[in-house]
């Protein structure tokens, strides 16, 4: 049993892809992209780096039905040679155990500044890779069926959240539209883009679909919902705090959230609500990422997958204590940015050539 | 074997006593919560101006005391003042005299003294409210005549903390006067302040024996200072302006019987148009509004003659016209400050222009020739049309 004989339907493949782009970018997109942007027209930069990752979708997809029921660890020594497939594999392995040591440690720093003053920000990432490890070793089955649960939950309580600050919303601060042009919009894209990371999760998800023949639609779907939730957040965001303050800002949508003031639900407070469901958010990155570095590795190392999980801990534990303050913990994750260009953008162009002239060469023989 | 298994199942049982708990848990009867602060300027001991800290703590003892009918005389509030060269420093100072060291995450109202305001940049004072964590951006600042220590010690009768009684009445703006602003929270302050404009806040001070919050301050959004205040009509005609004036009285004059006619307005809308000529930019304001009459002591009054309904529409649009004249004559020529949203519009309305005169504005702006043109439309009269019958 190494976690890779079950199966998991379209619809769950599709959860998982939501729930892996949907992280770490609900609070920090609206700053990072409002410094690119510097406009009101980030929601505009959303839809184009949208449509760009739609099209990196569509290249993991295809390439990954070209090696029915493999993942990107098993087809790579077969596609590009057996010892550069295996430098490629360690590349992409190291890429997800830093985007986990970077998803644990973005929930702890917002859990330090607002909620735990005083608990000690190692012991909040010791728990919280502990939970994700209890999940993580009973393999891929059990994992989408626990995003299953946290989706409709997150999905509703964001929508929620954003229908409370409708009130906050003022139209002139999302005016003029393309004031100054199509510049900003394209300065936009990088960071827009970058928020989408997670579909690169779809290299290794479709081995386990059912039918892989849905998987185009699944990736759609799975991709269309963050896209979507990341344009309302933008929107409300810079509608109701402007663009020049969103820029000022540490966490605009926390600021944004904690702005909620509705008399007649007699609540305030709503920051305690968006950030248990921030923790969330940000869980469910963490274990799909967590859970794919100790899949790559047995599948690399063709060794059995628990051992590995437990012996990624301290990796994973030292990639989210790295960063030696806040703006550390911001680079880290400009840095994770650039490789994710590399691994969803380069990465599958690049294989899908590979195996487009190999297949030409075998014709001939 | 079965008995291991009930010790573990037992020793489980008896951790979760000991692990089960928070670092960071607070109870709640030991915390000070905060519900107004002031901030005032204080005689400089060093070089440097320092403020003046005052922290207003409810205690909720007494609070509760009143329902229960116990008669303690006792202020339901606890006023703390602290100088300190910062004001996190002086909220920590506060921890050395009080056992229960203030908590900003319910605090309301933060009043800041005139003289505070005139003499310490604003963005530098208020740094310390931006940044808390437990400060939330819905905090309402006022703007007081006298000292802001001063200000949060009057006691009303019905509400006896006088931060939530500064509170519920500057939420009266939006259902029944326009004299003055519209309320301003921090997150307004702080989006205001980071756009660099000019803005309004609403002005507190004494009135016989407690409060009146009326007219503004106006704080010029370049020097990030307070730089003169507005009267109450003055602040009428800016309300006007910028469509904020959704209640209130306007009193005309009619120009016949020199009696007068008193509105009220239920409805007012406004747009601001920009033109760009060359270099000049002109504005046209249009002002709509609907609403009803309130109190005429014209004697021979008939309501139920559409003659005298549109005779008196005009003397009232005459008022509005003087009000909002008066605002701009105060803030456009004399302070030279576009609090009105003038600059907003031309922002939206033509960015191109806009980021050319974006850096200069101010000094542009009292130059631009503004159009007022305003439309009472008296809806109905209430329930008596005429004082007698002819």
């Amino acid at each position: 049993m190494n976690g890779s004989n079950e199966q998991i339907t379209s619809t769950q493949a599709t959860v998982a892809l939501a729930m892996t782009v949907i992280g770490v970018g609900i609070v920090t997109l609206p700053r990072v992209s409002a410094e690119e942007v510097q406009t009101p027209d980030i929601w505009i930069s959303m839809i184009i780096s949208g449509g760009i990752t739609f099209v990196a979708a569509f290249f993991i997809t295809k390439l990954c039905l070209q090696f029915k029921g493999m993942t990107i660890f098993q087809f790579s020594p077969i596609l590009v040679g057996k010892w550069a497939g295996f430098i490629f594999n360690l590349f992409i392995i190291k890429y997800f155990i830093l985007v986990g040591g970077y998803q644990a440690r973005s929930m702890a720093e917002v859990l330090r500044a607002y909620l735990l003053d005083k608990t000690p920000i190692e012991v909040v990432i010791i728990v919280y890779i502990a939970v994700g490890v209890y999940i993580v070793i009973s393999g891929i089955y059990p994992i989408v069926k626990l995003l299953q649960i946290y989706f409709p939950v997150v999905l509703v309580f964001i929508l929620f959240m954003l229908g409370l600050s409708v009130t906050n919303v003022d139209l002139n601060n999302l005016r003029p539209i393309l004031g100054e042009g199509f510049m900003p919009v394209v300065n936009g894209i990088k960071p827009t883009a970058l928020s989408l990371a997670g579909i690169e999760s779809f290299l290794i998800l479709i081995a386990y679909m059912q039918r892989s023949q849905q998987a185009m639609k699944a990736a759609a779907v799975g991709l269309f919902i963050p896209l979507f939730m990341y344009i309302l957040i933008v929107i409300a965001v810079v509608g109701s705090l402007s663009i020049d303050e969103v820029r000022l800002l540490t966490w605009p949508t926390i600021e944004l959230v904690k702005s909620i003031e509705m008399k007649f639900l007699l609540l305030e407070r709503f920051e305690s609500f968006f950030i248990i469901l921030w923790v969330i958010t940000t869980f469910t990155s963490f274990i799909m990422n967590f859970y794919f570095a100790s899949l790559g590795l047995s599948q690399v190392f063709k060794k059995a997958y628990k051992p590995f999980v437990y012996g990624l801990i301290p990796f994973i534990y030292l990639c989210a204590m790295y960063p030696e303050d806040i703006n550390g913990v911001f680079k880290l994750g400009d840095y994770i940015g650039n490789l994710a260009i590399v691994i969803t953008g380069i990465i599958p162009v690049f294989f899908l050539i590979i195996a487009f002239i190999r297949r030409k060469r075998n014709a001939k023989n | 074997m079965r008995r291991i298994k009930k010790s573990i199942l037992i020793c489980c049982c008896i951790s979760i006593l000991f692990m089960g708990g928070c670092w960071d848990r607070i109870d709640i009867e030991d915390m000070g919560l905060a519900v107004g602060v002031g901030v005032d300027y204080q005689e400089y001991s060093t070089k440097r101006l320092t403020p003046e800290f005052t922290i207003q703590s409810v205690v909720p003892k007494v609070l509760a005391g009143e329902n229960g009918g116990g008669g303690s005389q006792a202020a339901p509030f606890q006023n703390l003042t602290m100088d300190e060269s910062s004001l996190f420093e002086a909220g920590r100072e506060a921890s050395t005299v009080t056992s229960r060291s203030p908590n900003y995450a319910h605090l309301k109202v933060l009043v800041i003294s005139k003289e505070a305001a005139q003499s310490i940049n604003l963005l530098q004072l208020l740094n310390f409210f931006f940044r808390d964590h437990e400060i939330r951006r819905t905090v309402h600042v006022l703007i007081s005549e006298e000292k802001a220590s001063e200000i949060l010690s009057i006691k009303g009768t019905k509400d006896p903390v006088p931060a939530l009684k500064l509170l519920s009445i500057t939420e009266n703006m939006e259902t029944k006067t326009a004299k003055m602003p519209t309320k301003l929270s921090l997150g307004d302050f702080s989006e205001k302040m980071s756009a660099s404009s000019s803005f309004l806040v609403q002005k507190v001070q004494k009135f016989k024996d407690g409060v009146q919050i009326i007219g503004a301050a106006v704080i010029k959004g370049n020097t990030q200072k307070m730089i003169g205040e507005l009267n109450e009509d003055e602040t009428f005609g800016i309300n006007c302006i910028t469509g904020e004036a959704q209640a209130g009285a306007v009193t005309g004059v009619d120009k016949e019987t020199d009696k007068i006619i008193s509105y009220e307005i239920d409805h007012l809308k406004s747009t601001i148009k920009p033109k760009v000529n060359g270099e000049a930019i002109s504005y046209t304001v249009n002002i709509n509004t609907e609403g009803r009459l309130a109190e005429d002591w014209i004697p021979n009054s008939d309501a139920f003659n559409e003659k005298f309904i549109r005779n008196a529409e005009k003397q009232v649009e005459r008022e509005f016209m003087r009000l909002m004249e008066a605002g701009l004559a105060k803030t456009q020529k004399e302070l030279k400050v576009d609090v009105a949203g003038f600059g907003e519009s031309l922002r939206i309305n033509q960015p191109k222009v806009w980021k050319k005169v974006k850096k200069n504005w101010e000094e542009q702006f009292p130059e631009a020739s503004i159009d007022i043109n305003v439309k009472v439309n008296i809806k109905q009269f209430q329930t008596q049309g005429r004082k007698m019958n002819k």
